[in-house]
């Protein structure tokens, strides 16, 4: 799978690391002294990841938790996210990470103990001012949050921080169903497992090299049982002339594996890119229909469809899980300078 | 008319690594600028001379006169290795190119068109001799030479694809072989293994397939039905090519029939263009519609309204010419009704029931 594993050398004996590396026999390896020296040095393109996908493993260091932008979560409740991992095994083609890092190279820290720290520092900063307030921390703002968590091993450290931590959520955002690291701990009412989900035809041709639609609801479906809480997320949502119909046949069959009122919340959000992003789609997926629709420049200066037309989609879709029974407050739109009922659209 | 028939450059650092090719091509120098340039039947071929300096600056300057010319730059010849999984004499084709220089990176790459290749190369400006300046690029690329990021800089600069070649003329153990012994000894069998390698490259070539839409956007580009400006020939084969991506066959569209309308060939190529748009978009058809129902009150009294054409700002600018009381009237009436809140309304995506 990884064709080099780059590794800072004060970290060659790290029980982590010679454990990762009994799981790649065949990966040549380097030591190198900090992954920066070599990770993102030069523009590595991204679908090099289809025939030589690298490994750096090391030490995050300088700023551990990160305030996360506007509309990243639900309303009214602080969101920071913290980086343990950069990259992903995934190919899907609006993928912002395609324009981000200049290289498709995985990286992980395995200074969990650390970042944890910084966790609960910034937890207890807050609360010492807004001690009734929910503070949320997101896993995965640049890698899947399970997809490589039998490598990392880092949601045991977590598990046991927010066992801790009532005051404050924590989101594993994920498309993968790699869930048996997951399952290996006790749910916790703070530890939202959150899928991000697509019609079945969208993820075929828009979630490369993912899991399929069924077996991610498959995996809901057992985390569900089990007692894991879960979100979901239906971002991107992509247009297409069966975007109505295949969007209610993605509740139908959400909801077969879930109840309504069992899922914690559901993020809705419209395709979109920064002009980096948009032009490296362009040039590594010439072929797709993800760019066929017409794009704006919007807002906070992102491509994405027309006003009229995101909210008419993000409308649509919003109603259709109401009619489902999904209660409205448990929506929200991710990344959206306009609520619907700001919009003054009836839902 | 005759059509022009392309040529691929091919680049050499040395004379000697380019020996098997002039025997088997029959090549005549080009009276150019600089000696080490010439022409034969489907080939240019350029001898840069060592090092990315003097490889940029000469396959710089030919692009320059030739481009028109030529369909692709192949940079070819020989390269040291900086891993144990080459041996000499492998021929390796090259994916992407990066470069050192002065102790520093260059941040940006250049990948080859060939799908196929799967091996990187670090150009270095100057020699590698030394092994901890081997291990350092070695984190990098696989392969070292010194012209290959400079020669694909160029082709890049003139949207040309690049190929590169290389033959592994040391392993990490004999970095010290003098370059210009080596060319005198072993030149002959490299250059022709080279040659070999790039015959059997060019017999397995494939044409890039035309796409459907080339022709259609001709033909009605070149219709004296229709009258596109520059602008709207870039739309008409965006659109033509989108539809293509959405699974459409643009060709049985049916575009024959707007050459029929009774109206002048710009109102043609507007309604043409609208329909190919509609085609593409139903939603901002909706759109559309929605929006002209709001405001066709204004219209109605010869207010013309003016909005942001990418609906994403809320204003609305109003045009009006009163020559007559009645005018005033007219227009007083038409504002006293008409929404401001449901004309934004649409551009918040309430669009349902305006349909037409």
């Amino acid at each position: 799978m990884f064709e080099v594993i780059y590794i800072e050398s004060h970290l060659i004996n790290h029980p982590r690391v010679l454990e990762i590396l009994k799981k790649f026999p065949q990966s040549e390896i380097k030591e190198i002294n900090k992954v920066e020296d070599v990770f993102g040095r030069v523009k590595k393109p991204y679908l090099q990841k289809r025939t030589n996908l690298n490994l750096f493993l090391g030490e995050k260091k300088g700023q551990l938790v990160k305030l996360a932008p506007p509309a990243y979560g639900l309303e009214g409740e602080p969101h920071y996210y913290f980086v343990h991992a950069y990259n992903c095994i995934y190919e899907c083609n609006y993928c912002y990470l395609q324009g981000y890092f200049h290289s498709p190279d995985i990286v992980l820290y395995i200074n969990h103990e650390e970042i944890a720290a910084e966790i609960k520092k910034t937890a207890e900063d807050y609360h010492r001012q807004f001690p009734n307030k929910i503070v949320w921390f997101h896993a995965g703002e640049y890698s899947d949050s399970l997809a490589l968590t039998h490598l990392s091993g880092e949601l045991s450290h977590y598990f046991n921080l927010f066992k801790d931590l009532p005051g404050c959520n924590l989101e594993l955002r994920t498309k993968s169903v790699n869930t048996r690291e997951l399952l290996k701990e006790s749910p916790l009412p703070n530890v939202i497992t959150s899928f991000s989900l697509s019609p079945a035809h969208r993820s075929k041709m828009n979630d490369l090299k993912t899991p399929p639609l069924k077996n991610r609801l498959a995996a809901i479906a057992e985390l569900h049982e089990r007692g894991f809480p879960i979100g979901i997320h239906f971002d991107p949502i992509i247009y297409d002339d069966q975007f109505i119909e295949s969007y209610e046949l993605l509740a139908d069959q959400l909801l077969e594996n879930i109840d309504a009122a069992s899922i914690r919340y559901i993020s809705l959000g419209v395709v979109r890119f920064t002009k980096e992003v948009y032009q490296k789609v362009q040039k590594n997926y010439p072929d797709s229909d993800l760019l066929a629709q017409e794009f704006v420049r919007s807002f906070d200066n992102k491509i994405r469809y027309s006003r009229p037309m995101r909210l008419w989609m993000l409308a649509k879709v919003k109603q259709q899980l109401i009619d489902r029974g999904v209660l409205a407050s448990k929506i929200y739109l991710c990344m959206e300078d306009n609520d619907l009922d700001q919009a003054g659209i009836e839902v | 008319m005759t059509m022009m028939i392309k040529k691929k450059l091919l680049t050499f650092a040395h004379r000697g690594e380019a020996q098997a090719f002039f025997e088997a091509y029959s090549f005549k120098q080009i009276d150019f600028f600089f000696d080490g340039f010439f022409e034969s039947e489907n080939y240019y071929l350029l001898i840069t001379g060592e090092g990315p300096h003097n490889a940029s600056e000469k396959t710089i300057s030919a692009l320059s006169k030739y481009f028109d010319s030529i369909e692709s730059v192949f940079n070819i010849g020989i390269a040291g290795s900086l891993s144990k999984k080459y041996k000499k004499n492998d021929l390796v084709w090259i994916r992407t190119a990066f470069a050192h220089h002065a102790e520093k990176l260059e941040f940006k790459s250049y990948t080859s068109a060939s799908k196929s290749a799967q091996h990187d190369c670090m150009t270095a400006y100057g020699r590698v001799l030394s092994i901890e300046e081997r291990i350092k690029l070695s984190h990098f690329a696989s392969i070292v030479d010194r012209e290959l990021w400079a020669v694909a800089s160029g082709a890049q600069l003139f949207k040309l694809p690049f190929f590169a070649l290389k033959i592994i003329s040391d392993d990490t153990s004999d970095a010290a072989e003098d370059i210009c012994q080596f060319v005198k000894n072993e030149a002959p069998a490299f250059s022709l293994s080279l040659l070999q390698e790039f015959k059997s490259f060019c017999n397995h070539e494939t044409k890039p397939i035309l796409k459907k839409t080339e022709g259609l956007d001709v033909d009605l580009m070149s219709d004296p039905h229709f009258y596109f400006t520059t602008s709207q020939q870039r739309k008409l084969l965006s659109l033509l090519q989108n539809l293509e991506l959405k699974g459409v066959d643009t060709k049985k569209l049916g575009l024959q029939h707007f050459r029929e309308l009774e109206l002048s060939p710009k109102d043609r190529t507007r309604h043409l263009l609208q329909y190919l748009n509609d085609e593409l978009n139903p939603v901002a058809k909706k759109i559309r519609h929605a929006l002209a129902k709001k405001l066709e009150m204004l219209e109605s009294a010869a207010i013309i309204p003016g909005y942001d054409s990418d609906f994403e700002q809320d204003w609305l600018q109003l045009s009006m010419k009163i020559q007559s009381s009645r005018d005033l009237e007219k227009i007083k009436n038409a504002l006293k009704i008409f929404s401001y809140e449901e004309f934004k309304k649409v551009l918040n995506g309430n669009i349902e029931g305006t349909d037409q």
